[in-house]
């Protein structure tokens, strides 16, 4: 028997792990899909040019196998291996509210290929569902949670600069990257023409310095090569490859297995322990089943909320602590590619960069904070660039051979374009649930997956269009393409909220300890035990749920109350 | 003009099956030794394209297509990448500069002399890229724009060369700078007569 299971090895659960390894308990991390190696299984050494089809995924099989992972910015040739077949792993969705499931099943999960931006939630942000009446209240506040950010931030090593905004709480920053020279004029122009708006360095998971700590586990410096959804070699930005795996195994407490994806969770119904989980090899179909005194649930919002209802039983029909049926209910993302391009041409003309800067600018919210939201609650932030027009000359542009070479050698405007991230509200019809007849391979019913903006999200997106346009055309740009709508839910790759912290065991799933109201032994930190979304990017706020309840699990098997 | 949709795509494939059932053609042995061992096209529609990329990506001051063996990337691409429907759109583009070609000088594109294939591809360029309508613009991050032309086909034949020609070690080497471990961030760099611009990978 194990002392703690781990199920899920992305994000979360890597960070889980090594929190509990590193408290003395042996940990048994599980993994749906296959064992990928730091380093070994990058392609990040190549050039464009070694890759295979200039870096396309073959036309055929992307519209076969990845219909809906092809969407993902980040999926191409060198990080194929990283996402799921669509085909392999069907789910369903209805096509008038359609939800887009990006998915990477191996050992680190999506910690491989993510966006790396790392913010922390603010006090407003924990309060927000008690002010305006949205969902449940948050069972924690923001300083239950600060001093975990920081733990977070310093093992995982996050760039940033301090801004002093209570909206968006600094943290323990590496040195953050620099603006260029014309984002320089940027966030002057935005600060100046809209006071209180901020124009500020994204804060990322990228080692702008790398510590002795981070050298200890193999990491090093970030070289800027800004290809870090392919796995970085350099262990320059954190994933689990690179980052909490490495510290968890250095333990010896860690056992991992891979290609085992969790069908249940077994509770004995005399005391609500979880007792085992019930586990299926991807390969062999062969089922197995391991025991432990502790579980983390760290198998993404839709994977945990999955396996929960998947655990139905005699005494839990509707799934397992699911007595408020509020799992699978309240799926949030953050609306996404809200985005506004301008050229500027005033910017400088003899200015230039070097080096593929990996991460960009940020505008941290400052609607219904500084500036009214008008007959909308929540806000939003904008994440973008200013980078310098040039380099590949359009093909669509008549002329051949010196004419097309001409153009390439030109430097052109300085473009800006700002996409705005904005706050879903949790909707308890906004949810999946189990299809009664289609099973999966492994016999595990397939999902349906039902999403939808409401009101309040329409009246922001279209808030998001104007207040970028205005920054841009106030900064002396002209916006030369602005998108309509938000992408699909789910293409923000910010998914959560499926089984919800709460106080109320009525209304929620999981308490503010993360521990589930009806199972003492069994924790959720993964996206699915959001209560709101805010609009940062949420990867932080799980790695820091992690450690907290990986402190309180160990703590408190310590003192013999697990 | 072109009009791609008129065209039957049996047609269209008659008239390949045509070319390629044509004499060896002078490019051909060039053709040869740049390919791998199983090419996709038959060596008289590679020697076209040879000659379509030379023309659209010719040496000048600084290498051309032919350097940066676009036409031998290209035909692992149709082979390896595209899909039916592309392959049709590339090979009907490559078709309709054979035709036209015929049409002004009586020859096989390929058989021209680098000056009389300038002559014939310029104005097709131009009609094949005239716009038939106004742009629209993808939704989705890093918000790509389609612009209907004339010959979408030509569109994307042109778009692959030009690709595959500045994603190389001949072209970088000379044209567009590519780093691929830049190391250091520099925010801030003054622009000399001797600048080049960097190429871009990834997202940013």
């Amino acid at each position: 028997m194990f002392d703690a299971i781990v199920i899920g090895s992305g994000m979360s659960g890597g960070i889980s792990a090594k929190e509990l390894c590193e408290r003395g308990l042996k940990v048994l991390l599980i993994e749906r899909g296959k064992k990928v190696e730091h380093v070994t299984d990058y392609n990040d050494t190549q050039s464009p040019w070694d890759l295979p089809n200039n870096n396309a995924v073959p036309e055929e099989e992307l519209a076969r196998d990845y219909p809906v992972q092809g969407q993902c910015y980040a999926m191409n040739a060198a990080t194929k291996q990283f996402w799921v077949k669509d085909s392999e792993h069907p789910y369903i969705t209805p096509e008038e509210r359609p939800f887009t499931w990006i998915r990477g099943y191996h050992l680190g999960g999506r910690s491989i290929m993510w966006g790396r931006q790392s913010y922390r939630l603010s006090p407003m942000d924990f309060e927000a569902n008690a002010k305006d009446g949205h969902g449940v209240d948050w069972p924690i506040r923001y300083d239950d949670l600060a001093p975990w950010y920081s733990h977070i931030e310093k093992f995982i090593g996050v760039a940033g600069t301090k801004e002093n905004l209570p909206q968006l709480p600094d943290g323990e920053f590496l040195p953050g990257w620099e603006l260029n020279d014309a984002e320089k004029l940027f966030k002057a122009s935005v600060e100046q023409n809209f006071p209180g708006r901020k124009v500020i360095i994204g804060r990322n998971a990228n080692l702008s310095q790398a510590q002795p700590h981070h050298e200890e586990l193999g990491r090093t410096s970030c070289q800027n090569r800004s290809i870090c959804e392919r796995g970085c070699s350099f262990g320059a930005n954190h994933s689990s490859l690179s980052s909490s795996l490495p510290a968890a195994e250095r333990t010896g407490n860690l056992t991992t297995v891979t290609d085992a994806i969790v069908h249940s969770l077994v509770q004995d119904p005399k005391t609500g322990r979880i007792t085992s989980v019930r586990v299926i090899d991807a390969k062999t179909m062969e089922g197995k089943t391991y025991e432990a005194k502790v579980f983390f649930l760290n198998a993404s919002t839709i994977g945990t909320a999955q396996i929960l209802l998947n655990s139905k039983s005699e005494a839990n029909p509707r799934g397992l602590c699911n007595k408020s049926d509020q799992v699978g209910r309240n799926i949030m993302d953050h609306m996404y590619a809200l985005s506004t391009v301008g050229i500027m041409p005033d910017y400088p003309k003899d200015s230039y960069y070097r080096g593929r800067r990996p991460t960009g600018i940020y505008i941290p919210r400052y609607r219904n904070v500084t500036e009214d939201g008008g007959d909308y609650v929540r806000g939003y932030g904008y994440q973008g660039a200013v980078v310098r027009r040039g380099g590949m000359p359009d093909a669509g542009t008549p002329g051949l051979g010196q004419d097309i070479k001409n153009r390439g050698r030109e430097f052109g405007p300085w473009t800006a374009f700002i996409s705005g991230f904005g706050e879903m509200l949790p909707n308890p019809e906004n949810r999946m649930t189990q299809d009664e007849v289609r099973k999966d391979k492994w016999g595990i019913p397939l999902l349906n997956i039902s999403v939808g903006f409401s009101e309040n999200e329409r009246k922001m997106a279209k808030q998001i269009l104007a207040d970028g346009r205005a920054m841009i055309e106030g900064a002396g740009g002209t916006v030369v393409s602005q998108s309509t709508q938000p992408g699909p839910p789910g293409l923000g790759i910010h998914e959560m909220g499926t089984a919800r912290m709460g106080r109320d065991p009525m209304t929620s799933v999981f308490n503010g300890f993360n521990q589930a109201h009806e199972a003492p032994n069994l924790f959720c930190t993964d996206g699915a035990v959001m209560t709101s979304s805010g609009c940062q990017n949420p990867s932080l706020t799980y790695m820091a749920m992690s450690a907290r309840a990986a402190h309180h699990a160990a703590e408190w098997m310590k003192e013999g109350k697990l | 003009m072109f009009h791609t949709d008129a065209i039957d795509r049996r047609d269209a494939m008659a008239r390949i099956a045509l070319l390629l059932g044509a004499t060896a053609l002078p490019a051909e042995a060039f053709a040869k030794s740049l390919r791998g061992n199983e090419p996709f096209l038959a060596a008289g529609q590679f020697a076209l394209l040879s000659a379509v990329a030379d023309t659209v990506m010719p040496a000048t001051d600084t290498p051309g297509a032919l350097a940066a063996k676009v036409p031998a990337r290209l035909d692992v691409m149709l082979g390896a990448w595209a899909a039916p429907a592309t392959r049709d759109a590339i090979g009907g583009a490559l078709v309709r500069i054979e035709d036209a070609a015929k049409a002004k000088t009586g020859k096989s594109f390929a058989k021209l002399n680098a000056k009389q294939r300038e002559a014939v591809l310029r104005p097709h360029d131009a009609a094949a890229l005239a716009k038939t309508g106004k742009p629209t613009t993808s939704g989705k991050f890093p918000f790509g724009s389609y612009i209907p032309v004339a010959d979408p086909g030509y569109l994307r034949l042109k778009t692959l060369i030009v690709d595959l020609y500045y994603y190389s070690p001949e072209a970088t080497a000379t044209e567009l700078v590519y780093e691929h471990v830049p190391g250091k961030f520099e925010p801030s760099i003054k622009l000399t007569p001797k600048s080049r611009p960097y190429l871009g990978v990834g997202p940013f």
